[in-house]
């Protein structure tokens, strides 16, 4: 969830007004690569990324083929990071689980953004029944512990990628709706949405022209925060066997299969740990430096689940 | 204040209520069959129809709402599939661990939280803060169940200090599991009272303490601190919330027997009664918390109550 202070955004709105959006850019890029915080974020994840997409040329092995004559084999050559206990490639297996593992986690972050999003600026702007309405869902929401909610979706829907997206999607909607939300109360106070109005601008078209356009900012930092959540939620359900079915490679999965291999071969369980860690350090790193290269004022949002 | 607090009530009895209805509209209204689904994959039709009947499921929806909502007025929340016993039993002996682990969980998060919040704050980009902020990076990006794992092997299987399960070791057995579950929520709390102390450190009312003559120890510790925690006690409710759920995974890591491993036990062996019986109780546990918190800061900040 997040927090923001609403006279942050005010602050924000009033700082931004006056500039001409190049100039914007150039500083939002000028802050971005001053702050190693983002740009290690973003070198973590894109090195991340681009070894999973190039997995069929980086390993010639199977993700999923067994042969047990090679099971539990040390690292060599042949096998840089060893082999698991059906003699599978750990690092083929490490490469392809990554596909899955960050598509799951990116398409379930869209969908809390693509449902959140227009929820929270219908109920900032309009107010009345429908904030009512959306706030109460979004205090229900809530009041689930978010990784018990998850279990509960997956076990309920059976497990699968599609289930995985939405089961995880669904928790990272209330975060969107509270930070647009608050958003756009503020907002919509602005004297250029007013001038809008009076020009005779339909409430949609306010929506859509001045205040989504504005609330970009906070929310694509709500998204990568949201990221490692993701992550960190859809391994935690592969590991429990919630996850995709047996034998797709999947982070969370191969260390819950590892587990029991723990005291004999613990690097098993130990590399799948590590590039989760990885990838989840990588998008925390990453919207905080977004957080401040955007906007030096959004540091009160913070992301705390 | 007490009008307060009856309100607090009132909206967490409706809240309560709003999510048993969730909890029974869920398990009977989405895709797919819950007799089927609670049913072994090996049970024959006739199978699944005595299931149907056992559980109700051939009954109107209204009335079979009535009936649960009747036994939850009579704190009866069914009989286990698993075990033929009453839910409620089976929980209220394991409610005691998960208890145990979250507050022992707590306990850590904030003995070390606070500290090093405020000392990094004080000791503003000092090598203590960098240690701090690395720290709390990694305390946050961590998952439960990494975590876990590798103190398991570190304390467990390389050094044999700690057990690696159980809960049979007294003080000893409990040191890692709330060490593995406290550890997001310290990482946490020390940002939050960093960031929050830093904030009042600027304020005018610091200054004049200092002016006044006041020692530096002082006024952090009785004008800062007591300022800077308002913000964490927050947390702190919203974090019980992430404990009740991270027991899931470190419950299950640590073979600690709380409601946690519990509910996975309970899924995997498609104990559907059990499963709807924890999750009213974990969901009862957090309004609770949430409630307390309330409660609380309106003692600590009378502005809210009078909101």
């Amino acid at each position: 969830m997040a927090i923001l202070t609403q006279g942050s955004a005010t602050d924000k709105l009033n700082g931004h007004s006056s500039m001409p959006a190049r100039s914007g850019t150039k500083m939002f890029l000028k802050r971005f690569i001053g702050n190693w915080h983002a740009v290690i974020g973003l070198g973590l994840i894109l090195s991340l990324v681009l070894l999973c997409l190039f997995a069929p040329f980086i390993s010639h092995y199977d993700p999923v083929e067994q042969d047990l004559s090679k099971a539990l084999l040390a690292p060599s050559p042949q096998h840089l990071l060893g082999t698991d206990y059906l003699g599978r490639d750990l690092l083929t297996r490490i490469l392809y689980g990554g596909r899955l593992t960050l598509t799951i986690s990116f398409l379930s972050v869209a969908l809390g953004l693509a449902i959140g999003l227009p929820l929270g600026a219908i109920s900032g702007y309009f107010g009345g029944w429908a904030d009512m309405l959306i706030q109460r869902v979004t205090d229900i929401l809530l009041s689930f512990p978010s990784f018990l909610l998850a279990l509960m979706l997956v076990s309920m829907l059976g497990i699968g990628v599609r289930n995985l997206i939405i089961s995880i999607g669904i928790m990272a909607i209330p975060s969107f709706i509270r930070l647009v939300r608050a958003y756009v109360l503020s907002l919509r106070e602005m004297a250029y949405v007013e001038a809008s109005r009076s020009l005779g601008s339909s409430d949609w078209a306010i929506i859509l022209k001045h205040i989504i356009p504005n609330v970009w900012a906070p929310v694509i930092v709500n998204a990568s925060l949201n990221m490692g959540y993701a992550i960190s939620t859809s391994t935690g359900l592969g590991f429990l066997g919630m996850g995709v079915p047996f034998p797709t490679p999947e982070w969370g999965m191969m260390m819950g299969e590892a587990q029991d291999y723990l005291f004999s071969h613990p690097f098993m369980v130990i590399y799948p740990g590590i590039v989760i860690f990885i990838a989840i350090i990588g998008f925390n790193l990453l919207g905080d430096g977004l957080r401040d290269a955007m906007d030096p004022h959004l540091r009160n949002i913070r992301n705390i689940k | 204040m007490a009008k307060y607090i009856l309100a607090r009530i009132l909206v967490s009895i409706v809240t309560l209520w709003v999510i048993t209805t969730v909890i029974f509209l869920m398990l009977r209204l989405l895709p797919g069959d819950p007799a089927r689904v609670f049913a072994s994959d090996t049970a024959t039709p006739e199978e699944v129809a005595q299931l149907r009947t056992r559980l109700n499921l051939d009954k109107p929806l209204s009335y079979q709402y009535m009936l649960f909502m009747n036994d939850l007025m009579h704190a009866n929340l069914g009989t286990s599939f698993q075990t033929n016993t009453p839910v409620l039993d089976e929980i209220t002996s394991r409610l005691p661990q998960t208890i145990e682990l979250a507050t022992c969980g707590m306990i850590i998060a904030l003995l070390i939280g606070i500290p090093a919040g405020l000392i990094s704050a004080v000791m503003r980009n000092s090598w203590l803060d960098s240690i701090t902020s690395i720290g709390t990076l990694f305390g946050v990006a961590m998952p439960v169940y990494l975590l876990g794992l590798i103190l398991i092997l570190i304390f467990a299987v390389e050094f044999h200090w700690l057990p690696a399960a159980g809960n049979r070791d007294g003080f000893r057995s409990i040191i890692l599991p709330s060490l593995t579950i406290g550890a997001f929520s310290m990482a946490l709390i020390a940002r939050m009272t960093r960031s929050s102390a830093l904030e009042e450190m600027s304020k005018d009312y610091v200054t004049a303490a200092r002016a006044k003559g006041l020692n530096k120890r002082r006024v952090i510790l009785r004008h800062v601190l007591r300022n800077a925690l308002i913000p964490v006690v927050t947390v702190i409710g919203l974090q019980f919330g992430y404990l009740l759920g991270g027991s899931i995974l470190t419950e299950t890591i640590f073979a600690w027997p709380g409601l946690g491993r519990l509910l996975t036990q309970s899924l995997f062996s498609r104990d559907y009664p059990m499963v709807q019986g924890l999750v009213i109780v974990f969901a009862a546990c957090f309004i609770a918390v949430n409630l307390l918190v309330d409660i609380l800061y309106g003692y600590i900040d009378p502005r809210i109550r009078n909101r």
